[in-house]
Parts: C-alpha cells; sequence; structure tokens
C-alpha cells in the first residue's frame, strides 16, 4: 500500500474517530496522521463541529404513553400463541384430555345453566352495538404533550367508551351516551380540555 | 445478570411490565433511528410499533451475539425497509424503482428561503436530501455513536460500504451546508 493510499485509508476512519469508537491501534494511527497533515486536522474540525450539530438539532420527542398504549393495544389483539410444549404433544393425547374436560363437564352440570355474559369492557376493545345505541361518536386529536392517565380521566368523566384507537398520531373514537341537548356542551367541554387538540362530533353509522 | 439480560428474559417469560420497561429505554432509539430513515413521524411510529411487537414475540432469537442496540437498530432498519417498499407499492410505482443510495433532492437547487432566519433545521433539511443509505450512515455514526462494524451488522452491509457510504454522505452534506450557511463554507 502506498502512503497516500494508507493516508486515505486513515482520513475515512475520521468520522469514527471524533465519535471515539476506532480500535487503539486505529486511534493510534489516526493520531498520527492528523500530527503530519492540515488537511486532515481542518477534516476533523468540520467533522466535529457536524457531530454537535448533528446531536443538537435531531433530538425527536418520542411517541412515549400514546406510543405504550398503542404497543399494548397490538400485544393484546394478537392470537395467544401455542406453547410448544402443547404443540409438540401427540394428538391421541389432546383428544383424550378433551374427553376428560367434556366428561368432568358433564358431571359438574355445567351444560344445563346457560352462561351469562359478565364480561366488562374492556378500554381499547370495540364496545358492542347495544352500547352505542342512543350514543354520540365523537373524533378526538390528543395533544401531543398530554398524559394518558389525563385523556383516561377525562373518559371516565364523561362516562365516554373507547370505540378506536389510538392510531399512531393520537386519534380516538369514543361513544358518549348524553342527551341529545347536552350533546354541544360535551362537544365545548372536550375541546376545552387541555389534553385534547381537537374534537368533533361525527355521525353514527 | 445486567438490567438488559433481566429485561429480555422477562419478556420471554411473558411480562409486560418487563416489555414496558423495554419500550421506555429503547423506544427513543428505534423512533429515532425510523424517523431518520423514513422522514415521515407516522410511519416512524408504525415501526416502532412493529419493532416492540417483533421484540414481544421475538426476544428468545435474541442470541446475544450482539448488543442490545445493534439488534434493535438491525430489527428497526428491516422495517423501515419494509414500510419503503410498502409505500413505494401503494404509490404503484414499479418496485424496482427504489433506489436507497441516491439522494433525495440534492440535486435540486436549495432555496436559501426555504430555511429560517436562524438557521434552525439546516443540518436536518440537508440530512433530509441525502440518500436513506447515507442517511442511516450519518446518523448511526454522529447521533448514535455507532462504530462502522456495528453500522455495518446493523445495515448488513460490508464495512467498506460504510466508509464508501460515509465518504460521499460528508461531500454531500457539507455542500448542502455551505450553500446555507457562512460557516460551512
Amino acid at each position: 500500500m502506498t502512503d497516500s493510499n494508507h493516508d486515505e485509508n486513515l482520513m475515512a476512519l475520521l468520522p469514527w474517530y471524533v465519535n471515539g469508537t476506532l480500535t487503539e491501534d486505529e486511534r493510534q494511527a489516526v493520531e498520527a496522521l492528523l500530527q503530519r497533515s492540515a488537511e486532515a486536522r481542518a477534516t476533523l474540525e468540520t467533522l466535529q463541529t457536524l457531530q454537535t450539530d448533528i446531536k443538537a438539532e435531531l433530538q425527536e420527542p418520542v411517541p412515549g404513553d400514546l406510543g405504550w398504549k398503542r404497543l399494548q393495544k397490538s400485544i393484546h389483539s394478537q392470537p395467544t400463541p401455542i406453547p410448544k410444549t402443547q404443540r409438540d404433544r401427540p394428538i391421541w393425547n389432546r383428544f383424550l384430555a378433551a374427553a376428560a374436560v367434556l366428561i368432568i363437564a358433564l358431571q359438574v352440570g355445567l351444560l344445563l345453566k346457560t352462561p351469562t355474559d359478565t364480561t366488562p369492557q374492556l378500554l381499547g376493545t370495540k364496545p358492542g352495538t347495544e352500547q352505542l345505541q342512543d350514543a354520540q361518536l365523537y373524533r378526538l386529536v390528543i395533544a401531543p404533550d398530554a398524559r394518558w392517565s389525563e385523556v383516561e380521566a377525562l373518559l371516565l368523566e364523561l362516562n365516554a367508551q373507547l370505540v378506536d384507537g389510538p392510531s399512531a398520531v393520537g386519534v380516538v373514537s369514543v361513544a358518549i351516551k348524553a342527551p341529545a341537548d347536552q350533546a354541544e356542551t360535551v362537544l365545548e367541554q372536550l375541546n376545552s380540555h387541555p389534553a385534547i387538540e381537537h374534537a368533533q362530533a361525527v355521525r353514527n353509522e | 445478570m445486567d438490567e438488559d439480560k433481566a429485561l429480555i428474559e422477562a419478556i420471554i417469560a411473558r411480562q409486560e411490565s418487563a416489555l414496558e420497561s423495554f419500550y421506555r429505554k429503547y423506544s427513543g432509539l428505534v423512533y429515532g433511528f425510523a424517523l431518520r430513515t423514513l422522514k415521515n413521524p407516522v410511519d416512524a411510529s408504525e415501526v416502532m410499533n412493529e419493532v416492540m411487537l417483533e421484540v414481544w414475540n421475538k426476544a428468545s432469537s435474541f442470541a446475544y451475539k450482539s448488543s442490545i442496540k445493534t439488534w434493535l437498530l438491525s430489527i428497526t432498519h428491516h422495517k423501515a425497509v419494509d414500510m419503503v417498499r410498502r409505500n413505494v407499492r401503494h404509490d404503484h410505482a414499479d418496485e424496482s424503482e427504489i433506489d436507497l443510495e441516491s439522494s433525495d433532492s440534492l440535486s435540486c437547487s436549495l432555496e436559501q428561503g426555504e430555511i429560517s432566519s436562524e438557521n434552525s433545521g439546516h443540518i436536518k433539511y440537508c440530512m433530509d436530501a441525502l440518500g436513506m443509505a447515507q442517511r442511516q450512515v450519518v446518523y448511526l455514526t454522529f447521533f448514535e455513536g455507532c462504530s462502522y462494524p456495528e453500522i455495518a451488522a446493523t445495515l448488513e452491509i460490508p464495512e467498506g460500504t460504510v466508509k464508501t457510504r460515509m465518504m460521499h454522505a460528508k461531500k454531500l452534506l457539507l455542500a448542502c451546508l455551505g450553500r446555507l450557511i457562512p460557516k460551512w463554507d
């Protein structure tokens, strides 16, 4: 390798000299280059300024609570994976297990009783059709700096049902049961809340 | 056992609180890289959700051969490239047209007026004008402080390619900045 090729290779390492991630051998070789080359010293100075400016300017706010709520919704909405041990069990074993459960159920008379669904409505799941009857739908854009706990408190206060969302950009749809003459008041209350950037009533479909 | 290893073990055991701690610790890393790659906060949020979902579902596949940071950046890179491909398909363009190397708009003339008078936003503007592949290398080097072997592992490219991309990116970036800000000229 010629000296000029060697120096070019070392110049190519300067960005990682600046961020401090070179190996000890590489670092020493680059420092030797810096001692003998004015061009390398000028490039180093430029790259150091570039790094400072990039770090200062590319700092972005992260989705935070909204992103976490969305992730929770995603993990709850995906099908539960079957553990490997269950998947690998022989088919006759599963048949026997199912038969055993059926016998036990018959013995205790479970099949004689019609089950009643008392499952509470979970936040983030779609409410049943009956729950949306007589309710007004609203679409809310959550303020970027709002905490999800503030939104939750507001929804509880208004006895609102979450119909959809939050989306990646912080939009939720809610259903609120209120007398027709109070729809405007509810909308005003939503729009004046600091956690809500914008609220609008949407037509029920 | 270090903190990250304990978190991964707990995530494998399906402890949601561990995923939350992991999310709080690493969402900035994932979102920042996705945003710099895609230049779109909505797409970046989508990618971040997909990455964290993959961590939840496939944490057991992490073999501790690389750092968690490199592992996450690598997943983010793949998800972001998938997102670019989906968007291109959605726009009815020929998928073969995707060119991650080319600069997005540096060939266009840069209007001084597009940048605010305080010079704020000039770095972001010139970074966004780079091609995706070059932008990723610059971001990982100067913002995330990654070594060039780490970048090569993240993007699954040879180390020499990392250096070449950096060399071209640096040239374009300085040319762009030089046209906008006196101190870079």
